[in-house]
């Protein structure tokens, strides 16, 4: 065959594979876009005033109005590590508080006369101060714009309201079932306080003070961290002369303050549940790191993600939607940040009997998109899709400078836009599969799931060990044990007394500590033994007949053992192991951490136990609050009461140390009764005690 | 936080806000250009040359409240099945798809006359039936190109593709770079004169989905039962998703006749808004839209609410915070008053130094948010509603206290002077913010146009509200704000265990 002949046997073959395929052709099919009109972006002036406020501004007159606003570095991830809370009250009562030349009341009656408005708020990693209003009441909106940048007068009535509407927020914060998915995943994903995460509680709002609202606006509030956008009706040389005249005179004093932004955690894979029994459905909401807005692979994996979870054409779209019928919504998005790196999210929310079928959709997608690269046309639509929507990007005058300004504050170039868009054009399939083996991984998934557990159609332990949050809201007050130097020195001496009254010597030579016993409670008894390890190890293996189960913790890593098999411990069990170790053998973890400083101690006041009179003093652990009560009389630690959550919720449990025997010269109780809300229900017999066993620290962990 | 998402939530459950307001907007009203087609299809097309793009949008006169009793949520299932495509757009091949589509009919209503039959059908019947229903749905299946509608939209630069379905009206709209206008023009045309409803059963599934998340929060219970409460003959006493075993009852049969009866050219007005030369536009979308067929114009004639007899009242118990609602019935959009009823949403409840707000956030300190809204149900009589969020330990009748505190006032003093300047400065701004973009812009004029009859109406609302008085705003105050006009919803906090 000559290669002529080839050729023609392959484009016979080619044209019948086409009309073979050929839908009947259809008008949308064969409609001729025009070219499309350019894209006329307005112009925006950049200046800096006299004081370095750095300034963008766009005329637009379509409509008689003006518009600002400013961004101010600070936010949530500049609040002082014990002032909680501190930016989103600032954020508040920046506004309601007032400034120094008029009533926050006034404002109020003024701005609404005139149609005007000024608003502030807290970010994470800003606080924005937005004003808008007619055109004819620039001048005195400008003024006072300037008045709550400069001379906010915080009035305490404001300051308390704003903290009457914080605490109302907080015994709100359940009510809502995709915020607290949100809000759950998020503590897992970025740590539990980080600023990215962390909830703030009562004990946070009664703790923030007008000084410290004073002090946060001094430190931060200053022209060289401020950046203002202003647009709508006016001339910019006029505007220059407004903005010099009120902002120009603020002067940044004593060096600028460093923001330290908080380090992201090592992801782990984890499955969580919450038990909420008022919904119709469960909510699923799943997280891992992302990326930041200036990574290079931000175009590919923008793409990636569109296609796996973006629209109506995406995969998980289709698949859990449409296909399945499981969902209304399905989906994910990355959600970048512009100085960190943000999480990609996967979310969707069915009835409780599909939740497991729901979920298992979902990952079976997530894997596909590593495994296999995407189709030619899933390319197509999802790049061309984000090519065709970029002219909206400057269809309105204030999404144009706010994006602007955005960039200007983060310290990105002005156009990236543009860029972002030149790299979205080269994105190809390779780059898509590379990306998602890259920062898709199942492995490192943290999986919430919100709902009627006990419908569920498969149990969530299918997909490894679950981790029950408890997501009750705290009411108790915080022990405050930040300033009180006389109360811990006394809580020192007492437990200096309490160590004497055990055996000082062997105390003091104390590596680890062993105990075998058993533990009766409802429905039976088990033998058990013990391991203490100081300063952080700590093992229980409980024995079931020939089968023995240990659950050690080595330092922050809890594992499961049983044989060769190993797993780790979800944070809530891990959480009831570590809260047992600080009282292990009659307190002695807590003991050695208060001498040494580890844990703040504080003595509160003469009490009475079993009837006998009693030194208080409170502990202040990671898990919880221990209050001590010892024997005044022998020094000896009679008790210790604690809260915990239990299955139905918040528990106050009382361990009670009786029958202290002296072993190898050290007191240690023999018998252990634990009450909970006033009933006793555990008890444990100890027959056996080693003191400095050698036990191997490789035990702890193998 | 809250607050804002409260306003959200009610939007989504009812229509955008519009409060109007007088200025020079001539310029903006004299280059719309309408136009009646031939088939009857009112075309609205308003040019702005901002940015290369275009909203669209069409408006079907129909809405949750056009709904019978047996039939609760049909409004919206048609708007969902209305993305499903059309006999060339979503399909491989039609003539195939519908003989199995007629079978998946078919085999539905075999096993739902099994399902609703007296005596009970054999469990091993009902089961034979429905094993027959899922196969007949996956053949018809093996026919679809999933998507596909969306899909086109989507990759052409619809930045948020989307329609909603309301008490009063059923609205889709999306925007695109504004050289496809052609494009929209077919796929709307076509999608309206040759809807295919595939996947029907599966996406009624999916509407369930979507009733089970609104009801998983209590506000979303509360306004199910609110509403049934307020109203005992008018359809708005049925929420727009409707009630469970309807959308378990109704067939493709059933949507295909809503479509019918509703989807005819005379019911629809179709809007564009952007980058367009109005003289080109035009032939376009007569070309495309002009083929919908003409129809009849429908009966909107719905069951009148009686006036109200006695306060009713709800409580619903709940382990979410406490929350309340106060509604008094008021007259339709187009009543004359309408302006004065806005007055007064306005004066009570816009704004930080409104009444309420003063009153019951910043004096009393019984809520943390405290508003009016005045557009559940606007097509129709609806209704004037408050709504307050009770703060931490204040309840929900501390609130309700205090808003009737307010409304004696007004009935019994008239607004100061500066209270009314207020007003009037505040609704100029709030209706240029309405109008600032493309898609409020169209949105507004398909309302207006289709609510009191004609557009023009947008920019008449300035002199309306400018006329206004105090002695209105107490006469429209003694008039409805009168306790047997009155239903209060009340959400009442319980544990769990005390609500068994």
């Amino acid at each position: 065959m000559t290669r002529k002949i080839i050729c023609l046997v392959l484009l016979t073959i080619l044209t019948f594979t086409l009309t073979a395929q050929e839908k009947p052709k259809r008008i949308i099919d064969q409609l001729n876009f025009p070219k499309l009109n350019d894209i006329k972006p307005p112009e925006v002036a950049e200046i800096s005033l006299s004081n370095g406020v750095v300034v963008m501004l766009v005329e637009d007159h379509d409509f008689p109005t003006v518009n600002l606003r400013a961004m101010v570095k600070g936010g949530k991830v500049a609040e002082p590590i014990d002032k909680n809370g501190l930016a989103e009250l600032f954020g508040e009562v920046l506004r309601s508080g007032g400034t120094k030349s008029m009533k926050s009341d006034d404002i109020d009656k003024y701005l609404d006369r005139i149609g005007a408005s000024i608003e502030t708020y807290s970010g994470e990693s800003a606080i924005e101060i937005q004003a808008d209003c007619l055109k004819e009441n620039t001048d005195e909106v400008i003024k006072l714009f300037a008045d709550f940048i400069l001379n906010p007068a915080f009035e305490d009535e404001k300051i308390d309201l704003a903290k009457t509407q914080m605490r109302s927020a907080i015994s709100r914060r359940n009510d809502e079932a995709m915020n607290v998915v949100e809000r759950e995943l998020n503590k897992i994903l970025y740590g539990k306080d980080s600023p990215y995460a962390r909830q703030v509680e009562y004990w946070d709002v009664d703790n923030l003070k007008k000084e410290d609202l004073i002090n946060y606006h001094q430190k931060y509030f200053r022209p060289d961290m401020t950046y203002l956008a202003v647009w709508g009706d006016f001339s910019t040389a006029d505007m220059k002369q407004k903005l010099e005249k009120y902002l120009g005179g603020w002067k940044s004093q004593g060096p600028k303050p460093e923001i330290t932004l908080p380090s992201i955690p090592e992801q782990k894979y984890s499955v969580n549940q919450i038990e909420k029994t008022d919904v119709e459905q469960t909510f699923i909401f799943m997280g891992q790191l992302g990326l930041r807005y200036d990574d290079p692979d931000y175009a590919p994996t923008y793409i990636m993600s569109e296609i796996l979870g973006g629209g109506f054409s995406s995969r998980l779209f289709k698949k859990v939607r449409t296909e399945l019928g499981l969902a209304y919504g399905a989906g994910s998005f990355m959600s970048p940040e512009f100085d960190h790196k943000g999480m990609f999210y996967f979310y969707t929310s069915t009835k409780p009997s599909t939740t497991s079928k729901a979920l298992s959709a979902m990952l079976d997608e997530i894997k596909r998109i590593r495994e296999t690269p995407v189709s030619d046309d899933e390319l197509k639509v999802a790049k061309e899709g984000f090519l065709n929507r970029y002219a909206f990007q400057f269809d309105s005058t204030s999404k144009l400078v706010n994006r602007m300004l955005t960039y200007r504050f983060y310290n990105y170039p002005t156009d990236f836009n543009k860029k972002i868009r030149d790299a979205v054009e080269k994105v190809t399939k390779d780059d898509v599969l590379r990306v998602a083996k890259n920062y898709l991984i199942p492995e490192k998934l943290t999986i919430v799931a919100l709902g009627r557990v006990k419908e569920f159609d498969e149990p969530l332990s299918k997909y490894g060990s679950v981790n029950t949050i408890d997501i009750t809201i705290p009411t108790g007050k915080k022990v405050e044990m930040a300033s009180n130097p006389q109360a811990e020195g006394k809580a020192v001496e007492l437990i200096k007394k309490a160590v004497k009254a055990i055996g000082e010597p062997a105390f003091n030579s104390l590596k680890d500590y062993y105990s075998d016993g058993k533990i009766l409670m409802e429905g039976g008894e088990m033998p058990y033994k013990s391991y203490l390890l100081f300063p952080d190890k700590y093992a229980v293996e409980l024995l079931f007949g020939e089968v023995s189960l240990k659950m050690a913790l080595d330092g922050d890593n809890a594992k499961m053992f049983q044989g060769a098999q190993s797993a780790p411990i979800p944070e809530s069990e891990a959480k009831d192991l570590k809260t047992s170790m600080w009282t292990e053998g009659g307190g002695l973890l807590l003991f050695k951490s208060i001498l040494e400083g580890k844990v703040k101690a504080q003595y509160l006041k003469e009490g009475t136990f079993g009837g006998n009179p009693a030194e208080l003093i409170a502990v202040e652990t990671p898990q919880t609050v221990f209050l001590l009560f010892l024997d005044k009389k022998s020094g000896l630690l009679q008790a210790v009461r604690y809260e915990d959550i239990g299955e139905k919720g918040k528990e106050d449990v009382v361990e009670i140390y009786k029958n202290f025997k002296e072993i190898q010269g050290l007191k240690v109780p023999q018998e252990i009764t634990v009450n909970i809300n006033n009933e006793p229900k555990v008890s444990n017999k100890i027959w056996k005690v080693k003191i400095n066993s050698g036990v191997s620290p490789d035990f702890f962990s193998k | 936080m809250l607050k804002r998402k409260l306003t959200l939530l009610i939007l989504i459950a009812s229509v955008i806000s519009t409060i109007v307001f007088a200025g020079s907007f001539d310029s903006i009203s004299n280059s719309v250009v309408e136009k009646t087609l031939p088939n009857g299809l009112k075309v609205l097309i308003l040019p702005k040359h901002d940015a290369p793009v275009f909203t669209g949008l069409i408006y079907a006169d129909v809405g949750g409240a056009n709904e019978n009793q047996n039939a609760t949520g049909l409004a919206h299932i048609f708007e969902h099945m209305a993305f499903k495509g059309t006999k060339t757009i979503g399909t491989k091949d039609y003539e195939k798809e519908k003989v199995a589509l007629d079978k998946v009919e078919k085999a539905f209503f075999e096993l739902r006359a099994a399902k609703e039959r007296k005596p009970k059908a054999s469990e091993s019947e009902i089961k034979a039936l429905e094993e027959k229903f899922q196969q007949a749905q996956e053949e018809a299946q093996q026919f679809v190109v999933q998507n596909e509608l969306g899909e086109i939209i989507e990759r052409e630069g619809a930045p948020d593709l989307n329609a909603f379905t309301s008490f009063d009206q059923t609205v889709y709209m999306y925007s695109l770079p504004s050289n496809k206008l052609e494009l929209w023009a077919a796929i709307e045309a076509d999608r309206f004169t040759n809807p295919v409803l595939r996947e029907f059963y599966k996406e009624k599934d999916v509407i369930m989905e979507e009733k089970r998340m609104g009801e998983s929060n209590a506000f979303g219970k509360l306004l199910d039962d609110f509403m049934a409460v307020a109203f005992k003959n008018h359809m708005y006493r049925s929420w727009v998703i409707g009630c469970m075993s309807d959308l378990k009852h109704i067939s493709r049969t059933d949507a295909e006749a809503w479509f019918d009866k509703w989807y005819r050219a005379k019911n629809l007005t179709a809007v564009i808004v952007g980058d367009v030369d109005p003289n080109t536009a035009m032939p376009i979308l007569e070309k495309y839209l002009g083929k919908i067929p003409a129809g009849e114009k429908p009966s909107q004639y719905v069951s009148e609410e009686p006036p109200q007899r006695a306060e009713k009242r709800i409580i619903m118990e709940d382990p979410s915070q406490p929350f309340l609602v106060v509604a008094y019935h008021k007259p339709a959009f187009d009543d004359p008053d309408n302006a004065v009823y806005d007055a007064i949403a306005d004066i009570l409840g816009g704004g930080r130094s409104s009444r309420l707000y003063t009153s019951l956030v910043k004096e009393k300190k019984v809520a943390m948010y405290a508003g009016t809204y005045t557009e559940l149900g606007r097509k129709y009589p609806g209704l004037f509603l408050f709504f307050a969020v009770p703060n931490q330990g204040k309840t929900a009748e501390d609130c309700e206290k205090a808003i009737y505190e307010e409304i004696e006032k007004l009935k019994t003093t008239p607004v100061s002077q500066e209270e009314m300047e207020g007003l009037k400065a505040r609704a100029k701004k709030n209706f240029i913010q309405s109008i600032d973009d493309n898609s409020g812009m169209a949105l507004n004029l398909a309302m207006y146009q289709n609510l009191t009859g004609d557009w023009r109406n947008l920019f008449k609302e300035l002199e309306k509200i400018d006329k206004v008085t105090t002695q209105d705003i107490m006469r429209i105050a003694n008039q409805i704000f009168v306790k047997n006009n009155r239903t209060v919803g009340i959400v009442k906090t319980t544990t769990a265990q005390e609500s068994k």
